[in-house]
This record gives C-alpha cells, structure tokens and sequence, in this order.
C-alpha cells in the first residue's frame, strides 16, 4: 500500500514518547476513543509509566502486524503469536506482570489483559501450596493461626 | 512484616492504576474484579484450596457470584465423568477428562473413593457439577472436580430401602435432594408405592430432611434396574416409575416440590434429554436404529417421535455389544454408550448434521478390568459443599 500511514505519538507518566501506528492504538479500546475525540499528535498518559507503557507499545505493535499480515493464513501466524506471547510473558517478572495488568485494564486492552492474568494464573497453579503462593505472589495473610487450623481442616479431602 | 492494606476496589480506572502503597504487598494493587480474572482462570481441582490462602480469597472464591462466573465459564468445556470399580484391584473412584480430546492428559484427574466405601453404580447422574450416592440411610454429595465429599445427616425412614435423586433450582440456585422409601427387592404391584417423600436443601445450614406431600402413588424400580438414575432439566426431576402396573414419568419440580405424572407413549425407562428435553428412548438395534419420544409440552402431554438410524454402525461397533442411546451433547451430537464393558472404553457420537458418526475412545481409565458409567456434559464447579 502506498498510503502513507498515520502516526501518533503516545507519552508516558515520566515523559517517554512512542510513536507509533495508528493501527497500533487502536488495539486498545481507551485509547482509540481518545484519538477519536481529541485529534492531538500526542497523547499523555499519566498512568502508565515508560517501561510498562514500552511493553505495551511492543505486544500492541506485535499484534497489529500478526492480524494485518495473517489474512488467510491465520492459523500458522496464530500459533506464531501464541510463541511470542509465551516469550514475552517469561521474560517479565510478576512485578511487571502486575503492572501491566493494570495498565492493560486501564487502555483497555482486553487480549494483553488476559494473557497476563493467564501468566499470574499459572503461576498460581505451579504452587504446591498456599504458602508458597504467598510468598510468591506476595500475598500477606489476613488468617490468624486458629482461622487457618480451621480451613485447613475443612479442606482436608484431596486427590490421589 | 507490614499488615496488607485492603483497599475497597470502586470500578474507575483512575483508582485502578494508583501506584503501589506497599511494596512488601505488591498483589494488593491489583483491584478486587481482577483477582477474580486471575481466579477464573485457575483449574478448578486447584481454585477450591486457595481459600487457605487469604480471607478475601476465601470469601472470593466461597462467593456464589464467583461459582456462577466460574461455571458459565466451564461450561463451553464440558466434561466426561466416570464412576470407576475395581474388578480385581479393590478401588473405587471418580474420573473427569476432557470431553472433546478423553484421551488426552490435560487436567484429568480422579478421585479416589476406596477408603469411603463407596458403590460406583448407585451414583444418579451428575447435577450441574455435582454428583449424588445413596448408601443405605445416607446420602454422599462428592464434588469431583474438587474432590470434597459430603455425607448428608442420616435420613429417618421407617421402611428400609431409600431411593435419591439430585436436582437443582434454578431460580434460587439451590441443589436439594428428594429422597423416598421403597420396598426392597422386584416387588412391584397396585399396592406397592414410594412413601416418606423428603427433601434436603443443601447448604441451607438447617441439616435436616423435610418431609412433603406426594399426591401421586408411585413406585420407582429398585435402583439396580433404573436405567437412569433421574434426569434434571431446567429445574424439573424426571423420573421412571410405576403407577399400579404401568410405566410412568414422574416430574418433581425442584422449585415448587411438587410432583406430577406424566403418561407415557410408550413403557420404555430408559430416559435422556434430547436437545434439552426430557425424552425416552428404544434399546438400539444391532443396526444402530433407535426411536425417540421427546416431551414437547408437560402440561398437554404431547410428545413427538424421533427416528434415528446411525450411518455405519456394524462397520464402527460390529454386532457383540448392546448399546444404550444417552441423549445428545451440548454440542449436539447423539451418543451411544456401550453396555457391557469393552476395552479400551469407547463410545459413538454421531453428529447429525454431517451425518457422519464416530467411535471415540478413552484411553488410561486405570485398572484394565475396571467396571464402569460413564457421564457425559459434566461441568466442573468449585463449589464447596456444606450442609
């Protein structure tokens, strides 16, 4: 296509700018309604830092191409993007993890929020028990030692 | 280490993103709807043991709002559910596999039963997530996605045989079970009905059966020759009885508890639901044919007869094997269940609109000489069972 494509220019809460596609934000829901209603070429978004908003600038960018590109053949680009989301989701730590889910939440990009419950999910589930998910979540228990005896007791039926 | 600050979640994405209070306890700026995401996404053989984790996990996941979310979830995955004896080995247990791909090794698991003393061919079928096992005078609820099992509190009975049924509200979303006293043994005449009809809510906390009126004298067959051990749809209990010498459908209605007879078309007890209908089926032919009876309206009685030949049927299950038609899928394919044990365990599913019909087998059930029911459409449910 010889158009030439629209770019807009997204700004972080500490100042990073992105410039990227327009396709680009329109993966997010929030922030093709801001584009819409207010035709800046840049956009401040004050709850998102740079690094988180660097990561999802990347999954959006990621995904955008994947789905533009893929056309008819969209199950081996499928199974191509299930690759790069396992990569980009085991490089993060689940600080950042938690981060984007937040920001995800808030840009309101529904996909990029799942996978990334999905990888807390998993971590969860990888656990062998509910101190381990404490400590590696970084949960603080509200139980006192009588109220934990107690559910544990009632949870005592187990598998094989 | 510092408490954990809870902090009261209000919806807007501005409070959403504030930045972390407290870095010792960086999973507390995750907003409440979020956790419950992360949750839904959990294996439910896993999400019933994090309630030890904090108590806004566990009042989370006990949450009733949190199981209808997780169900309605689960329930684009149903589930095949074995009830599994050993022949030679002494075991008993429960099974889930996947329904789609049963041989497959994602998140199968079992339930061991041996140590409960349980008979795997008194379960009535499983009720949105949950199963029913009468033994003697007590009533066992087990939750097999879970692995919790309940005894319900002894059931008062003069006579001696008791017969169960598992059911759900809908409305009030309520399981209860309706329990009745038979005679022991065949015997069946005009004189001989079901009494001390009563009904257990569970989890009302009230740890008691009611009693209730039943205006229609009954008698279900003894629970070894029910083909179905009752069937609920839409929070209606159907049922196959005998009203003096003839074969009836008995419809408890779950929310009212109360009963109603429905006449037969034919006396055939051999009851499924059909496209989310209660209907009665022949014992297929050796050429796969079966006919159907399918209950269009209860209040009029109408029924309307389905003719079903399976293509290819002699070359998929050749002619040594009786089969049981068990009604169709949520997907909507028809299914036939071998009733004699074959190995590997297998069974038909015929979709109708390729008209094209498969054997589907399941593999590592265990025990090779393993007797076995099989159940189809079970959706797992976290739930916890209480009284």
């Amino acid at each position: 296509m010889e158009n030439e494509k629209k770019m807009i220019t997204l700004k972080s809460s500490d100042d990073v700018t992105f410039e990227v596609e327009e396709a680009v934000v329109l993966e997010s829901q929030f922030l093709s309604h801001l584009v819409q209603d207010c035709p800046a070429p840049e956009h401040k978004i004050k709850e998102v830092t740079g690094k988180i908003l660097s990561k999802v600038v990347e999954y959006c960018e990621k995904h955008v191409v994947v789905v533009v590109d893929g056309g008819d053949s969209s199950s081996s680009s499928g199974d191509d993007l299930k690759k790069w989301d396992d990569k980009f989701i085991k490089e993060m730590d689940l600080s950042t993890v938690y981060d984007l889910i937040a920001a995800a939440n808030y840009l309101n990009i529904q996909a990029l929020l799942d996978l990334m419950c999905q990888r807390v999910a998993d971590v969860i589930t990888a656990c062998k028990d509910h101190k381990e998910i404490r400590e590696t979540l970084g949960i603080v228990s509200d139980y006192t030692a009588e109220e934990e005896a107690e559910v544990l007791k009632e949870n005592e039926w187990a598998f094989d | 280490m510092k408490k954990a600050r809870r902090r009261e979640t209000t919806g807007t994405n501005q409070q959403r993103v504030t930045k972390k209070e407290d870095e010792n306890d960086p999973f507390s700026t995750i907003p409440l709807d979020l956790i419950v995401e992360i949750l839904l996404k959990i294996p439910t053989k896993s999400v019933a043991s994090l309630v030890l984790v904090s108590k806004q996990w566990l009042s989370l996941i006990r949450g009733k709002d949190f199981i209808n979310l997780y169900m309605s979830r689960s329930s684009n995955m149903t589930r095949l559910l074995f009830t599994i004896s050993g022949t030679y080995v002494r075991e008993e247990f429960l099974q889930t596999c996947s329904q789609v791909d049963p041989s497959s090794n994602d998140h199968r698991h079992r339930l061991n039963l041996t140590l409960h003393r349980m008979h795997v061919y008194a379960f009535s079928p499983p009720v949105r997530g949950l199963i029913c096992r009468q033994m003697d005078s007590n009533v066992v609820i087990a939750n097999p996605s879970t692995g919790q099992l309940l005894t319900l509190p002894r059931v008062k009975t003069i006579r001696r045989g008791v017969l169960s049924f598992l059911g759900y509200d809908p409305v009030n979303d309520l399981y209860k079970v309706l329990c009745m006293t038979v005679l022991g043994g065949d015997q069946r005449g005009p004189h001989v009905v079901s009494e001390e009809h009563q009904v257990y809510t569970l989890g009302s906390g009230q740890r008691r059966w009611r009693m209730i009126e039943c205006e229609h004298p009954h008698l279900p067959p003894p629970p070894s020759c029910l083909v179905t051990k009752g069937i609920c749809i839409n929070g209606i209990l159907y049922y196959y009885a005998w009203i003096k010498n003839d074969g009836a459908l008995i419809s408890f209605d779950m929310i009212s508890e109360e009963f109603n007879v429905i006449t037969l078309p034919e006396d055939i007890n051999c009851l499924v639901s059909y496209n989310g209908k209660i209907a009665i089926s022949s014992w297929p032919t050796v050429n796969g044919e079966a006919h159907v009876w399918v209950l269009e309206d209860a209040s009029k009685q109408e029924w309307s007869k389905v003719s079903i030949v399976v293509p290819s049927w002699i070359d998929l299950v050749g002619t040594d094997c009786g089969f049981r038609f068990r009604g169709t899928l949520s997907t909507g394919e028809l299914i036939f269940s071998p009733t004699n044990m074959v190995k590997p365990f297998y069974f038909i599913s015929y979709d109708l609109k390729e008209n094209n019909a498969k054997k589907v087998v399941v593999e590592r059930l265990g025990d090779p000489y393993a007797t076995l029911e099989v159940y189809f459409d079970h959706v797992e449910s976290p739930m916890f069972l209480s009284n």
